[in-house]
């Protein structure tokens, strides 16, 4: 059998060389009122033309998603449209919207919208199609590091690892990832934490092994000089896993009234609402849904993703809302990028340009930002026009945190001004 | 609310930087001895091997072994499996979709290759299945297992080959939606991932593997109209069930011309004739391959992953003028992966590349005496013995974040050039986990059925045998030498001064379980 590893951290703490931690005790700290931003990734791109209908150019859209030959559509019938229509004022209900409308399964979504606290950004995406090659590895590092990555080779670090570099921060590092490892919240100088779920963050270690020698050993070990790069980095890993261990398993204990029954995307938020709720100092988080490459077959999945969507995003801020915990807290959406404004034979939608992205959070000004992009006249590529570049969007973001937009960006941008 | 106290211990993350500078970088290593220069290729070209296995290299020679491995056909294989035969249990008819069959399926997969003698060809396997990067969710396992088969075969042949065999398996054309592609309104998934990620690549190279570039900007391959032409040309396949005696022959794909616009197709800049059979995929491919950034991209991930993430651009230019000189040859991956080795460059890469999760756990168990339970019949009956050892070791490689058939998108585990991003903490709190299992199954236990049994494990009697002493020193001077070429001099007196003069089992494990978790270990 296995059992925790107390005897040997007890070894780690009383090893007669200094722990490597102690050297970065005095970093500044953050306070319980740093704003913390929540990235969830989209990933495959996502279409942002199913996702929010324009319902002024319902004639256009139903047209473009129902593809001569196929004998079907992937356009959303009017009538199902009415029950989560939207106007840019959040106020309206649905029924006296005319404007847009959430995806039939984005209940949950629009009722989001209706608190006021939720911006959508239509149009968005990188400024200039032609720059962007549509592949998914392009996108996602560019809504990932806020740059236009043309050359794979050099990859810059996240937009939300870079701004939080420079700003106080928890014992435990400025960003975690609960989907792997992320590039959104690395930095320069650090992947960050790379977190499953708390509970699951611990060390099993054979209850017969003299574990406080082994705790003594394990120390020098890593307190050695390194033989060469490749061990120092694993070794600067391996140190950040020993200092958070028993932090994950005290945030492990937390948010048991946290809705149940959760998807994917559910249990991710779940694990950051547990490392908020225990006040970690972690500032940026990021949360991953997959699917979202639906070329084929696209009604079969994409409703039920952007109703995961919306679910979970309603159960996170609703758990942090009712835990007085949401007053610092931004949610924002990213994506690869958008999809063709035609729907294929296959029932799909390909790679394409300008999508949507969604801000959730007390201190956004809730309504519709940037125009929705044009179904009539397309960009060179064919594809929706953006209308937002999406670096405005993280600027705002970072100038929230108390970031350097402009160094994390490259440029400065004008406030869009949800937040 | 439930507050936690700030936690002292916390902080190691922001020392991550700070822990660079505080602690000087050992001198530079010696240059690589004999032994070490062969421990190195069987790290990168193998999952490693035992000390036993090493003395035979050194014996063979490194270029003899190469040559051994490269010509496969001729390695006998027969002792790779534990003696099953997949039908059994990669079977729709007994249990379609269900999570057995999965099990079964990557059971084959994981097993074969720790087991297997033919350990280049078994690395490449492991190469292309990343590059391809399916994901087998909501596949069928017997569309998997014949992917699987199918890189196999094609591993060290002919690269058009190995691509053209794979984009007609039903896998792959589910994968990527061509199954079913229409011509007249086709989805371009297949035809952008094919140039993107399987062949040219997004920008044009020069065969040094740097970017053409274009009043310094780098150069698409291909534009949207390129894509959408050659997945016109590429459409009317379909897979289609058939269910029959033999549920690994229930798939077969069909092509049907009405769906596909084949003859003369303008794409990359050029006009091209394209039947209208069911050879206008490879047709297609063979010309990719023979595109000029094609290997250039292809040799630059080939370096990526076995050798350097910052291949010299000599280096490249070398193994791609190879590439070249072999393109049609059935052998051509063969030649270049001899080349690659022989290249100064590869034992100049000595230790300077990250482990990939799943090489720390097929190095660990065949760099020590690696144990799977054999085939027998089960009470509890629901897996049978080798399909629980096969489930266990991609339980394993699932807690260290590298499940080899669930990549979490088409880059896999990594970007080429970007191993270190599989060295995450999680990753490292499930390592220390799976070594612990490693080591804790030692001696077998008897319950299987509930997934606490001895399925796979590091055999510690076999291990303290093959030491052959009690004596510290000697203990530690062999499982260093075992598992990490010696190891650097603050392993080496940390292991020395834990394991004291006549350590008893228990503390020879956690001399394992030390060195399996340590920084060395991490390297390549």
């Amino acid at each position: 059998m296995l059992i925790k590893r107390r005897s040997f951290l007890q070894g780690l703490a009383g090893a007669a060389c200094t722990p490597l931690f102690l050297e970065a005790m005095s970093a500044e700290a953050a306070t319980n009122n740093d704003l913390i931003v929540v990235v969830v990734g989209l990933n495959g791109g996502n279409d942002g033309l199913n996702t929010v209908v324009p319902l002024k150019q319902y004639g256009l859209y139903s047209q473009l998603r129902s593809p001569v030959g196929a004998g079907d559509t992937i356009a959303y019938p009017k009538s199902q449209l009415a029950l989560t229509a939207f106007d840019s004022n959040p106020a309206h209900i649905p029924s006296a919207s005319t404007e847009y409308a959430f995806a039939p399964a984005m209940a949950a979504m629009r009722q989001l919208y209706s608190t006021g606290k939720l911006a959508v950004i239509n149009g968005i995406g990188l400024p200039s199609a032609e720059l962007a090659p549509q592949s998914h590895f392009a996108g996602w590092s560019d809504w990932s590091t806020g740059q236009i990555n043309v050359d794979g080779a050099s990859i810059p670090p996240g937009w939300l690892g870079a701004a939080l570099a420079t700003l106080p921060s928890g014992a435990l590092g400025p960003t975690a990832s609960v989907a792997g490892a992320e590039l959104v919240t690395a930095s320069a100088a650090s992947q960050g934490l790379v977190v499953g779920r708390p509970a699951d963050f611990s060390l099993n270690i054979p209850y017969y092994f003299p574990q406080f020698q082994l705790g003594q050993a394990f120390q020098r070990m890593l307190s050695a000089a390194q033989p060469n790069a490749v061990a120092a980095s694993a070794r600067s890993v391996t140190n950040a896993t020993l200092g958070a261990v028993s932090a994950m398993q005290g945030y492990a204990q937390l948010a048991g009234d946290y809705p149940t029954d959760l998807s994917d995307l559910g249990q991710q938020l779940l694990s950051i609402a547990q490392m908020i709720a225990g006040k970690s100092g972690i500032r940026g988080f990021v949360a991953v849904s997959y699917g979202y490459d639906t070329h084929s077959g696209q009604n079969d999945t994409h409703p039920g993703l952007v109703e995961d969507l919306s679910v979970s995003m309603q159960q996170f801020y609703g758990y942090l809302k009712a835990k007085k915990l949401s007053s610092n807290v931004l949610i924002v959406t990213i994506s690869d990028f958008g999809r063709t404004p035609s729907a294929n034979l296959s029932l799909g939608t390909d790679h394409g340009s300008a999508s949507t992205a969604f801000v959730l959070g007390d201190m956004v000004t809730g309504g519709v930002y940037g125009d929705y992009p044009s179904l009539k006249t397309f960009d060179s590529t064919g594809n929706l026009a953006v209308n937002v570049d999406f670096r405005n969007m993280l600027s705002d973001i970072i100038q929230a945190l108390g970031g350097n937009a402009k160094a994390v960006l490259g440029t400065t941008y004008p406030k869009l001004g949800f937040v | 609310m439930l507050e936690i106290p700030k936690i002292r211990l916390g902080g190691w993350l922001a020392g991550l930087a700070l822990s660079l500078t505080i602690v000087s970088p050992a001198p530079a290593a010696d240059t690589p001895t004999q032994r070490q220069q062969i421990q190195h290729l069987l790290r990168r070209f193998a999952y490693s091997g035992s000390p036993a296995m090493v003395d035979q290299v050194v014996a063979l020679g490194a270029s003899a072994w190469v040559d051994q491995q490269l010509n496969w056909t001729t390695i006998d294989d027969s002792k790779s499996m534990l003696n099953q035969p997949p039908h059994k249990y990669v079977n729709p008819l007994n249990c379609d979709f269900c999570l057995p069959n999965y099990y079964a399926f990557e059971a084959l997969v994981y097993q074969h290759n720790m087991f297997t003698n033919r350990q280049i060809q078994a690395k490449m396997e492991l190469h292309w299945l990343e590059h391809f990067s399916i994901n087998t969710s909501n596949l069928d396992p017997p569309n998997m297992y014949n992917y699987d088969q199918t890189v196999r075969a094609d591993a060290l042949g002919n690269f058009a080959k190995l691509v053209s065999d794979v984009a007609v398996t039903p896998a792959m054309l589910q994968w990527l939606n061509n199954d079913g592609n229409k011509a007249k309104g086709p989805n371009v998934n297949w035809a952008r991932e094919l140039m993107q990620l399987y062949t040219t690549g997004v920008f044009q190279l020069n065969q040094d593997g740097t970017q053409v570039l274009n009043n310094g900007q780098p150069v698409l391959n291909y534009v949207g109209a390129d894509i959408k032409a050659m997945a016109k040309a590429m459409s009317g396949y379909n897979v289609i069930f058939l269910q029959g005696a033999d549920p690994m022959a229930n798939y077969t794909v069909t092509f049907n011309p009405s769906l596909q616009i084949g003859g003369t197709v303008s794409f990359l800049g050029g006009s091209h004739t394209v039947p209208r059979n069911s050879t206008a995929i490879a047709t297609i491919v063979n010309f990719l391959a023979h595109q000029p950034s094609t290997a250039p991209f292809e040799v630059t991930e080939l370096l990526k992953r076995f050798v350097t993430e910052k291949p010299s651009k000599k280096y490249v230019s070398d193994i791609v003028k190879v590439w070249n000189a072999n393109v049609d040859a059935p052998d051509q991956l063969a030649k270049v992966v001899k080349a690659i080795i022989a290249h100064p460059e590869f034992n100049a890469s000595y230790q300077a590349l990250p482990k990939q999760p799943i090489e720390k756990i097929f190095g660990a168990l065949r760099q020590l005496p690696g144990k799977m339970q054999a085939s027998s019949t089960k009470a509890c009956g629901e897996f049978q013995d080798f399909q629980q050892a096969g489930q266990s070791l991609e339980g394993l490689t699932s807690e260290t974040g590298q499940e080899l058939f669930y990549p979490p998108n088409v880059f896999s585990f990594f970007i080429p050039g970007h191993i270190e991003t599989t060295n995450t903490t999680s990753a490292i709190v499930g390592q220390t986990d799976v070594f612990s299992q490693l080591l804790e199954r030692s001696p077998p236990q008897s319950d299987t059925c509930k997934g606490t049994g001895a399925d796979v494990w590091i055999d510690v009697p076999t291990l303290l045998a093959n030491i052959g002493s009690s004596d510290g020193r000697k203990v530690a001077n062999y499982l260093l030498d075992a598992l990490v070429d010696g190891g650097s001099p603050g392993l080496r007196s940390t292991v020395i001064s834990y394991l004291g003069s006549v350590p008893d089992n228990a503390t020879i494990q956690g001399a394992v379980w030390l060195i399996l978790n340590s920084p060395d270990y991490a390297v390549n």
